[in-house]
């Protein structure tokens, strides 16, 4: 776990693990414990989006114009889904190990 | 106004006046009433109940998990194989913190088959977080099950709530009962209290995600804060139900002679009754003995107990289902414990009885309360078997 921060007491936790704020799963970085990330060619990318629907983390960034912009590393798991979908030939996403620090 | 009913009839009853809103249940002997008395009420109109005749136990739970989770009261009706098979819906209701009513007839599990009477089927669930309240009457099976929704959806409680009573000796015993009037009972339960409902479309809600182990722990510790808050609510709840019945429940034990008594039985449920005649009986003969009835199993009210036990010099404490290896039964390990952590040793002697509802009369509570006075009496007897 890179970043430690303080979390709140069984008291102030809603009752019964129940999530009050929809959609706070983006909140959680699913991909820090992954020994490798996916890392996103931009010279080949043809920016066709085929990739974002795909990935179950909502790690591929996308800004408001619909172009994508890069891969939020703390929520890819390496799952490779995008990779699939990638049109492009070269593909213009692939794996990669993480160094060692990153992890 | 009183009427003739079995234990069963009474809860169905019950539910009837709180016209719960999803009935989700799969009959099992010795419940099957309950469920088919309550189908009539439907059918009838008499009831706004969703219905649902589930394919199995796990189901029923499941449903009524759901519905609760939506906001609205939900209510099934079982008894041992299928409260078993219900048992890891059990913690889901009670981890989601969601205020269900369960019915449950206390029957024998198998093997050996067995579709009577006695309490390994609740007490095999009674860690998994739900308030467990055992009737000794179809009376208290009605009292309580009135109860049940006031207390399971207190803000400080937030948890479901088994209303147990024998199988057959209760489920099954038909006797007159004091019912309340309908509007009565209505405005005593009142409309259902609702804590984040997933119904709520304006706050949508997540009922049932996955925790890493730096959440867990914190559901379990405030769970367990629900129940602790529980003994309060379970007494002011049934302080206020005496005062529309004139049957108070305002504590969680029930005791009998019990000021002077030397020898005291200590039980759960409808053998009360057998215990009370043996006291009665034995008074008249100027032996100091009494008994405590202990209502609610969960939360486990220890300082009632052992308070009611402070004067005692022999504690008969009586299950009615086997130790598995224990130290003794469930309620034997519980009262030894509160009468441990409140610095009293007086001597304490395991009887299992009432095993698939083998008779328990007042002859064998006789036979306890001597057996008790016995120099080497083993810490675990059994009553009524053939050796």
């Amino acid at each position: 776990m890179s970043k430690e921060k303080k979390l709140p007491g069984w008291k102030s936790l809603p009752i019964g693990g129940v999530i009050l704020n929809p959609g706070s799963s983006r909140e959680y970085n699913t991909g820090n414990w992954v020994r490798e990330t996916c890392k996103w060619n931009k010279e080949s990318c043809i920016n066709c989006n085929l990739c974002w629907p795909v990935c179950p983390e909502n790690a591929i960034l996308v800004d408001k114009a619909g172009n994508m912009i890069g891969i939020d590393e703390e929520k890819c798991t390496a799952c490779g889904l995008c990779i699939t979908a990638c049109p492009t030939n070269p593909k213009s996403l692939k794996l990669e190990s993480k160094k060692l620090e990153e992890i | 106004m009183q009427k003739i009913l079995n234990g069963n009839e009474a809860v169905a009853l019950a539910l009837k006046q709180i016209n719960p809103d999803v009935f989700a249940a799969y009959p099992i002997t010795p419940s099957t009433h309950i469920p088919e008395v309550f189908s009539s009420y439907v059918a009838n109109g008499e009831v706004d109940t969703e219905f649902v005749p589930v394919e199995s136990e796990h189901s029923a739970m499941s449903a009524c998990i759901g519905a609760a989770a939506s906001g609205v009261r939900a209510v099934t009706a079982t008894a041992s194989q299928g409260l078993a098979y219900m048992h890891e819906v059990l913690w889901n209701a009670s981890g989601m913190r969601l205020p269900i009513l369960l019915a449950n007839a206390n029957r024998a599990l198998s093997a050996p088959l067995s579709i009577h009477g006695d309490h390994s089927d609740s007490m095999s669930q009674r860690d998994t977080g739900w308030i467990q309240l055992y009737a000794d009457s179809p009376q208290e099976a009605y009292d309580l099950t009135l109860q049940a929704y006031l207390i399971g959806e207190n803000a400080k409680v937030r948890l479901p709530v088994m209303v147990c009573f024998d199988g057959f000796e209760t489920s099954h015993l038909s006797t007159n009962v004091e019912v309340l009037e309908d509007k009565v009972a209505k405005d005593f339960v009142g409309e259902v209290k609702t804590l984040n409902p997933l119904l709520d479309l304006e706050n949508p809600v997540t009922y049932g995600s996955y925790t890493n182990p730096d959440w867990f722990f914190e559901m379990r510790r405030s769970q367990h804060e629900g129940m602790q808050n529980a003994q309060k609510i379970i007494s002011e709840v049934g302080k206020s139900f005496g005062k529309i019945s004139g049957r108070d429940y305002a504590e969680p034990i029930e005791t009998l002679e019990i000021e002077d008594a030397e020898s005291v039985i200590v039980i759960v449920g409808a053998s009360s009754g057998s215990a009370t005649e043996a006291v009665v009986k034995l008074r008249s003969k100027g032996k100091k003995v009494g008994m405590l009835r202990v209502r609610s199993f969960r939360p486990f009210p220890f300082e009632a107990v052992a308070n009611a036990l402070k004067k005692a010099k022999r504690v008969a404490v009586c299950d009615k289902t086997m130790p598995a290896g224990g130290v003794g039964g469930p309620l034997f390990a519980e009262v030894s414990a509160a009468l441990l952590a409140n610095n009293l040793n007086p001597k304490v002697v395991n009887f299992i009885y009432g095993i698939g509802q083998r008779q328990f009369s007042p002859t064998h509570a006789e036979e306890i309360f001597a057996k008790l006075e016995e120099k080497d009496c083993e810490r675990i007897n059994f009553v009524n078997l053939r050796e």
